[in-house]
């Protein structure tokens, strides 16, 4: 029993895989979470941020790769696994015509709660989420965001170690987003639980999370605390956009004359819109717009800001969070939507 | 207790379903307009087939055969003594659906051959009818007889054959004596409830069994249940018990719409018994194939495949339409489909109050299917929560 306690590491990946139909959906993912932490997997869809929850709940055989959560493993243990946490889905999965209760109280039975202990439980979970005093309305007559804190609720039932949130403010308005991460601290704080969340909310990721990893096409690119890989990435961001009468240049013709200047670390280019990372962007100004300048090319406009996590994301993927569910043709894109389908399919 | 999951699932269901409105509201009213429509429909009997009748004979049993055809309830006299032409024409028309000719010797073909004259094909009744309308045309002819029969049974018939023969009037009569083995007053209606009370049966299993399940498939509700630490076949055993107690709960709704409709019921005990035992084991068998189904199936496309099943396994079961009237090689199908025996079995015990030993074939038939999809659909379930998924281990593994 002190196995769980003692574990520092509450969740761990080990070089976890996972392939559809030969298309690889994770790849080698290594990974932990500490306990009482709030870990985030960010990334854009189909990064393969919700197979790999899917793994670490015992929802998805790994194809290959060994996974730890609350000590057990998730392939040999499942069941000791299943005792342990809260999952909390993607998609809305509510009976709208059940109420709060009704639908708490199904979940209460599959968990095994002792029969005198669900309906005080039932009240304590809904009193976490501030859902106690709505708790005999009808799903259907609940909100967004009242809908997201009962599933959040739903997943406290059994007392987990670790609390999986895929997703977890998708589709909600800024403010049920707010309410949302509030009382995912609250829980986080107050009952020291482990929460690992997925998201393709950059500020999110940046403002809420204690630790994220960056994942794209199946592979974690970069993880660590929001802070720490904004520092890593440079003190200060510059953009800047080249005026558009300069030169038929293409982005890739561009691009490498611009790194041929040697105008700061991290740059790239985006249509005529030019990002790098410099150590002082004050006194980087002036010699950036004169290297510009002395080969020839005009600069339209030029700022200085503090570096977010969009910039780290584009260090590591080589685009925008944003930019890629814009994409609609590419080589990508196909094949995630590939995988969508082929889990889909095995999805029952 | 060991199935507090299976229970919990099944106490969903039933939540759910409670609460669907429409659904409910539809499961009563189906069962009802098919047997009000259907039931009263094609019941055998007609009233008011608009014919023409023109009478070229003026003696007295013709006169008496006229009126009793007017007088007939069946029969709507829309024109009288028109020429063959004109009734051709409003046949054509769609004026009236019949033409019936009384021929001048009709009344002398009844008096023996001093007064009389032989029958000829030219002196009988002329029935000329519509027959691209099938079922009104037979009746036609059927009536026109029956009309002729009792004519013939008329007092002042009898009479003015004394009066022209001074005679007894003595009719050779040759018919069949007809015994109803069963209550009188039986209709159609009443041939039609077991089945009706089996297609409800039918269209609850294919869909109430199989829709949630394929709705839960697809909202990622499966995902949430199999995240938790419960036996895959407790939630499997879940939805089996929900779809029959729907199928159960169904039966009973026919069941008293039936009795409020005055149908013809042997109402023991016993029979209410066995009317169960039928239906259940009928809806076991069903619930099996949707929940097999609901494993693969869209929803988008469950309509169209329940449809597939629904119609074939409804009409040729004998259950509207007697397996007597169909070919051969459709019979073939009909004693295949399980809804045949459980039809039999139940017309049987509903209707004539039989015992269920004596439909025991039907019971074996239909419990063998019930079992064997029961298996399948099962089967089918239990390995798609399990099968790519991480198997849960058995309780007594538990240890600590």
């Amino acid at each position: 029993m002190e196995v769980g306690q003692n574990l520092v590491k509450t969740v761990e990946a080990i070089d976890l895989v996972k392939q559809f139909d030969g298309l690889t959906a994770v790849d080698k993912v290594n990974m932990s979470v500490e306990k009482g932490e709030l870990f985030g997997l960010l990334g854009p869809n189909g990064a393969g941020k919700t197979t790999t929850i899917k793994m670490l709940i015992t929802l998805l055989k790994p194809t290959s790769g060994k996974a730890l959560v609350a000590g057990f493993d998730v392939l040999t243990e499942a069941d000791e696994v299943r005792r342990r946490i809260g999952y909390v889905p993607q998609e809305s999965a509510l009976d709208v015509r059940l109420t709060a209760a009704e639908n708490l109280e199904l979940f209460a039975e599959l968990y095994g709660l002792p029969k005198s202990e669900i309906k005080p439980r039932i009240n304590e979970v809904l009193e976490l989420v501030d859902l106690d005093k709505r708790k005999n309305d009808l799903v259907a007559h609940y909100s967004g965001g009242m809908k997201r804190r009962l599933e959040i609720s739903r997943g406290l039932l059994p007392t987990p170690q670790v609390l999986f949130l895929d997703e977890p403010t998708l589709g909600l308005d800024p403010q049920s987003r707010r309410v949302v991460w509030e009382f995912i601290h609250k829980l986080q704080k107050d009952w020291d639980l482990t929460i690992l969340t997925t998201t393709h909310y950059l500020d999110e990721a940046e403002r809420e999370m204690d630790r994220v990893a960056i994942i794209d096409k199946g592979t974690i690119m970069a993880m660590g605390r929001p802070e720490d890989l904004k520092t890593e990435f440079g003190k200060d961001v510059v953009e800047l956009v080249i005026k558009s009468t300069d030169g038929g240049d293409s982005g890739e013709q561009l691009k490498s004359k611009l790194l041929s200047l040697e105008l700061g670390t991290d740059l790239s280019v985006s249509d005529r819109k030019v990002r790098l990372g410099v150590p002082n962007g004050k006194t980087a100004l002036p010699l950036i717009m004169h290297r510009i300048e002395s080969v020839g090319l005009g600069v339209e406009s030029i700022s200085v800001r503090s570096p977010s996590l969009d910039d780290v994301f584009i260090k590591y993927t080589g685009r925008g969070i944003r930019e890629d569910e814009g994409a609609q043709d590419s080589e990508d894109t196909k094949k995630q939507r590939a995988m969508m389908m082929a889990r889909m399919r095995r999805r029952v | 207790m060991v199935l507090r999951a299976t229970s919990a699932i099944w106490k969903r269901e039933m939540r759910k379903w409670r609460r669907n409105r429409t659904q409910l509201i539809s499961s009563l009213l189906l069962p009802i307009l098919f047997l009000l429509v259907i039931g009263n429909a094609y019941s055998g009997t007609f009233s008011d087939i608009p014919v023409a009748i023109t009478n070229l004979d003026s003696e007295t049993p013709a006169q008496v055969f006229q009126e009793a055809l007017q007088n007939s309830t069946s029969l709507s006299v829309v024109a009288t003594n028109i020429s063959i032409s004109d009734a051709m024409a409003m046949i054509d028309d769609g004026k009236i659906l019949g033409f019936i000719l009384i021929p001048v010797n009709f009344s002398k073909t009844l008096l023996p051959l001093p007064w009389g004259v032989t029958v000829s094909p030219s002196t009988r009744i002329n029935v000329t009818d519509d027959n691209t309308n099938l079922m009104v045309s037979q009746a036609l002819e059927g009536l026109t007889a029956q009309v002729l029969n009792e004519t013939l049974h008329d007092n002042r018939v009898a009479s003015w054959f004394t009066d022209v023969t001074h005679l007894p009037f003595r009719l050779s009569e040759l018919s069949i004596g007809k015994v109803d083995r069963y209550a009188t007053g039986f209709t159609f209606i009443d041939f039609l409830a077991p089945g009706i009370l089996l297609m409800t049966v039918l269209f609850t299993s294919l869909f109430a069994a199989g829709m949630p399940i394929i709705l839960d498939r697809e909202v990622g509700y499966f995902d949430m249940l199999l995240s938790t630490p419960t036996r895959r076949s407790d939630i499997v055993l879940g939805f089996t018990l929900a779809g029959v107690t729907k199928v159960i709960a169904q039966a009973t709704f026919v069941l008293v719409i039936a009795i409020v409709l005055g149908i013809h019921m042997a109402l023991t005990p016993l029979s209410l018994l066995y009317i169960y035992v039928l239906a259940t084991l009928l809806g076991l068998g069903f619930v099996g194939i949707s929940i097999a189904m609901s494993v693969k199936i869209e929803l988008t496309a469950v309509q169209f495949v329940n449809g597939l099943i629904n119609f074939p396994v409804f009409f040729l079961s004998g259950a509207f339409y007697p397996v007597e009237s169909l070919p051969t090689w459709l019979r073939t199908v009909v004693y295949l489909n399980p809804m045949t025996y459980a039809v039999d079995g139940l017309r049987a015990v509903m209707i004539k109050g039989a015992s269920i030993l004596t439909v025991i074939p039907d019971v074996v038939f239909v419990g063998v299917f019930a079992l064997l999809t029961q298996i399948l659909g099962n089967l089918a379930l239990y390995l798609a929560l399990s099968g790519r998924q991480i198997r849960i281990r058995h309780r007594s593994q538990r240890t600590k």
